[in-house]
């Protein structure tokens, strides 16, 4: 593996992997791999190496998702360092640095994902064969991306050809009748390359709690197609084009806490099209993009022997993006500018009016100043102005430095401003429970919710093959909304609970990695992350955080013989939870135990490459429980992939 | 502004089409089970009125009432153990206690004509109120510095209410009310759910009190 991937630690899972080619992310033009240097976009808005971007970049290639066997973003996540997944009513959503999902901007190739629900997009939903690469940028990014990026951004990269031809299929089989089938055409030419991806996904769910009527993981039946077309240097023009339709059948059963059995039932539909012309010259690049964007939820409930509780909720959610990059490089400075405009529309059952449009227009400006190339410097201050048709204009400035003092140490630093947007519901919600005799209505006069955050990192590479990562962070996260339950009330005498920007919790830690890679034979990493939380509020640590955790990862593989072996582990601390236990009006907290999750997967390549079987045990300690983590169980799969 | 309308109209088309099976009518008929209406009342021998429904418990009767209703107060007379048709609460004895939703009224205070007057025996099961209380003998009040505008009900101290479930929890708490014909009852609550989670179901369990 090339240093220079080696040098990203901190980024555990950018670190090595095989030189062996695969997949076809191989340049057609057969280029020397050792060339290959990984590029990301996130923390700058424009391509980088790597090694060389200004701001802390973390990657998962393309061969870690394949590695990992993972379905979906969510598995691909799942032990990944520094992460923690949460699981809830909005499905598994990704906590970062301590803060909640809403908190984190989900990106696909750069255009934000719609359909969050309660604050979540949900990552089991994302499909995991079209992804190319996945980067995470850590603490505010608003300076380029705009709302929701407090803690973070990750940007989805999806995958593009370059060899004349390809297909791949997988179909594995595993534990609770699931059944993951996918495939994959592609053909390519030197001026354009057209890909086809689909899959199809079905389990029966789980149940952590065979002796009571509900489950807990949904059963689910989902297919999910994608088209990506590219034109390539036409003279300084080259064009992307996608669309991906995705269709997700959820359904399971519940109790609520009065002791009704509801049937539920969500269909998903999310349809994205995407085009991105791009116009390089020179020192000069222009990107447009286009995207639109519609996320449809039906909720069908069926409470069991009565109708009182049965309902039927549509929820629809359109988003039109579009945005121009303009980025010049002049002497030792590169500025960037952009604009970005946003059209959304809620369609929702629970919203009053039951239609509410938005627009939101943004400028952004950055420079890139790199002062000296020896040692090398790198000053990257940025501003961005959102002006949101609800809560007007907002300002996000950041600054960001890299420094490396010699080749096998950087340090960087980033400190900023982020914002997260009300949403709809916060601002319109008009919610009756009239069987608890309470409204909660929405607020349209809420402000963004903000947070200024530091981090500083660095990266070691000691040895050749050894990579050392480290990352301390601070985030303050201020008007953060929460539900007021002291409002008043509405005219006809029921209490009234409403949203207020009262909230305020800090996170602060220190994310660590470490990576061995011993030619391609072995590869051995690890990570230790401590986490520390104060809910504002409430004068206490935020709910469900491990202080303590930490993943390891073991890559064992023998090119000659085709075959690997791949062990992941994750260990979370104890996490504390707040419950009135004792019905006195007064949460009590209450500590989950520590938990450890382990996966094991086994591959070997047969036919030169052209043919993969597998094998794998998922959470083999079989943790995990149905109230504060719902794992799902250990399971067993195995599979067969086919190449071409 | 009219770029902006043609996109959002045209998002809206694409929301219209999409290609999902609209799930709307899928309510009713996807159930394990035949839905029971709610007015279709299977708690016990349907004696007491449309929406009341009493069974006899020892010495002592429950009675559950359907106050499902956001609007509408079901009227109960415990003398005759029988719902009771009340064009004028506020002109008739005939009703002692009504019941809308979780709100109880009593026939006396702000509430009816009645004089029906109320102690309360904190903290006990009606099992273990043996004697007439003491007092104090109190009814419905004008609405008090409080969080809602409702009259301030004597019995409206039923329940505990969870604010992050909204679950509400009968307390342990007997109601000693003495009617407008001067006869004493003790009663307790014993749930707001039926067997299928609904809520608005009132079960209350009640006898005659000796002085």
């Amino acid at each position: 593996m090339t240093s220079a991937a080696l040098a990203c630690a901190w980024v555990l899972h950018a670190a090595p992997s095989s030189d062996e080619p695969q997949g076809d992310d191989v340049p057609a033009d057969g280029g020397p791999a050792a060339t290959r240097r990984t590029v990301v976009v996130t923390g700058t808005r424009s391509a980088r190496a790597l090694d060389e971007t200004p701001v802390a970049t973390s990657v998962i290639s393309r061969d870690d998702i394949v590695d990992v066997g993972a379905q979906n973003l969510a598995e691909v996540l799942e032990e990944a360092p520094g992460l923690q997944l949460v699981r809830g009513v909005g499905g598994t959503g990704l906590r970062l640095q301590g803060l909640d999902p809403a908190y984190t901007l989900v990106l696909v190739d750069g255009q934000r994902v719609t359909g969050r629900v309660n604050g979540v997009v949900d990552l089991s939903r994302i499909p995991a064969e079209d992804l190319e690469q996945i980067e995470i940028v850590r603490g505010p990014g608003s300076v380029l991306w705009g709302a929701d990026a407090l803690a973070g951004t990750i940007n989805l990269r999806t995958r593009s050809s370059d060899r004349p031809h390809a297909a791949e299929a997988t179909l594995a089989y595993g534990s609770f009748a699931t059944i993951d089938l996918t495939g994959r055409a592609a053909v390519a030419r030197r001026r354009w390359a057209s890909a086809v991806t689909a899959g199809l996904h079905r389990t029966d769910g789980w149940d952590a709690d065979p002796g009571d009527l509900t489950t807990t993981g949904p059963r689910i039946r989902q297919w999910n197609v994608a088209t990506t077309h590219e034109l390539r240097r036409m003279g300084p023009f080259s064009m992307r084009a996608r669309a991906e339709y995705l269709r997700r059948d959820a359904q399971r059963i519940d109790a609520s806490d009065t002791g009704a059995v509801l049937d539920r039932r969500n269909l998903t539909e999310t349809l994205d099209v995407t085009l991105t012309p791009t116009f390089a010259r020179g020192p000069s690049e222009l990107t447009l993009s286009a995207h639109a964007s519609l996320f449809r939820d039906q909720l069908v409930q069926d409470q069991r022997g009565a109708t009182q509780l049965d309902n039927y909720e549509n929820t629809v959610d359109a988003l039109g993006q579009f945005g121009a990059v303009y980025a010049h490089t002049l002497g030792s400075h590169t500025v960037t500018a952009g604009v970005d405009g946003q059209l959304e529309r809620l369609i929702a059952d629970r919203v009053d009016p039951g239609r509410v449009d938005r627009a939101r227009y943004a400028m952004f400006v950055q420079d890139e100043w790199v002062p000296t190339t020896a040692p090398r410097i790198a000053i990257v201050p940025g501003a961005r102005v959102d002006v949101d048709s609800f809560f007007g204009a907002y300002p996000t400035p950041r600054l960001a430095m890299a420094v490396a003092p010699k080749p096998w140490i950087t340090l960087r630093a980033s400190f900023g401003r982020g914002f997260r947007a009300p949403g709809f519901r916060e601002l319109f919600l008009r919610f009756a429970n009239p069987s608890a005799g309470y409204v909660v209505r929405g607020n349209p006069d809420l402000k963004p919710e903000t947070s200024w955050g530091t981090q500083l990192s660095a990266e070691i590479t000691p040895l050749r093959q050894l990579a050392i990562g480290v990352n301390a962070f601070d985030n303050r996260l201020r008007d953060a909304i929460v539900v007021d339950t002291e409002a008043g009330t509405e005219a006809d005498g029921t209490s009234l609970f409403r949203y207020t920007n009262v909230g305020e919790a800090t996170t602060r830690g220190v994310e660590s990695t470490a990576v061995l890679a011993l030619r391609e034979t072995l590869r051995l990493e690890g990570s230790y992350t401590y986490l520390w939380t104060f809910d504002g509020e409430n004068r206490r640590a935020l709910p469900g955080r491990a202080r303590h955790a930490g993943t390891a990862g073991l890559r064992l593989a023998r090119a000659r013989w085709g075959t690997m072996l791949r062990v992941r582990a994750s260990i979370f601390g104890e996490r504390r939870f707040y419950l009135d236990e004792d019905g006195d009006g007064v949460e009590d907290p209450r500590d989950s135990p520590a938990y450890a999750t382990l996966d094991l997967r086994a591959s070997q390549d047969l036919l030169a490459d052209h043919v993969q079987i597998f094998a794998g045990v998922d959470n083999v300690l079989d943790a995990g429980d149905a109230t504060d983590n719902p794992l799902v169980p250990r399971s067993y799969y195995g599979g067969i992939t086919l190449r071409y | 502004m009219s770029t902006r309308a043609s996109i959002f109209s045209f998002v809206t088309t694409l929301a219209l089409l999409g290609c999902a099976e609209d799930l709307r009518g899928a309510l009713g008929d996807g159930s394990e089970g035949a839905d029971a209406d709610s007015t279709d009342d299977d708690t016990g021998s349907g004696d007491g009125g449309p929406q009341v429904d009493h069974e006899q418990d020892g010495d002592t009767v429950i009675t559950t009432v359907d106050a499902t209703g956001d609007a509408v107060w079901i009227y109960l007379d415990l003398e005759t153990r029988s719902q009771v048709t009340v064009a004028d609460p506020l002109a008739s004895d005939a009703w002692d206690l009504a019941f809308k939703r979780y709100d109880i009224a009593t026939n006396g205070g702000v509430s009816g004509p009645g004089g029906l007057t109320v102690a309360i025996v904190d903290g006990v099961g009606l099992d273990a109120v043996t004697a007439l209380p003491s007092g104090p003998w109190l009814s419905d009040a004008v609405d008090g510095d409080d969080t809602n505008d409702d009259p301030d009900y004597v019995m409206s101290g039923w329940y505990d209410y969870d604010f992050m479930t909204h679950v509400l929890t009968p307390k342990p708490v007997v109601y000693v009310a003495r009617t407008p014909e001067g006869n004493a009852y003790a009663i307790q609550v014993l749930d707001y759910y039926d067997d299928a989670g609904s809520s608005g179901w009132m079960r209350v369990r009640w006898r005659p009190q000796a002085g």
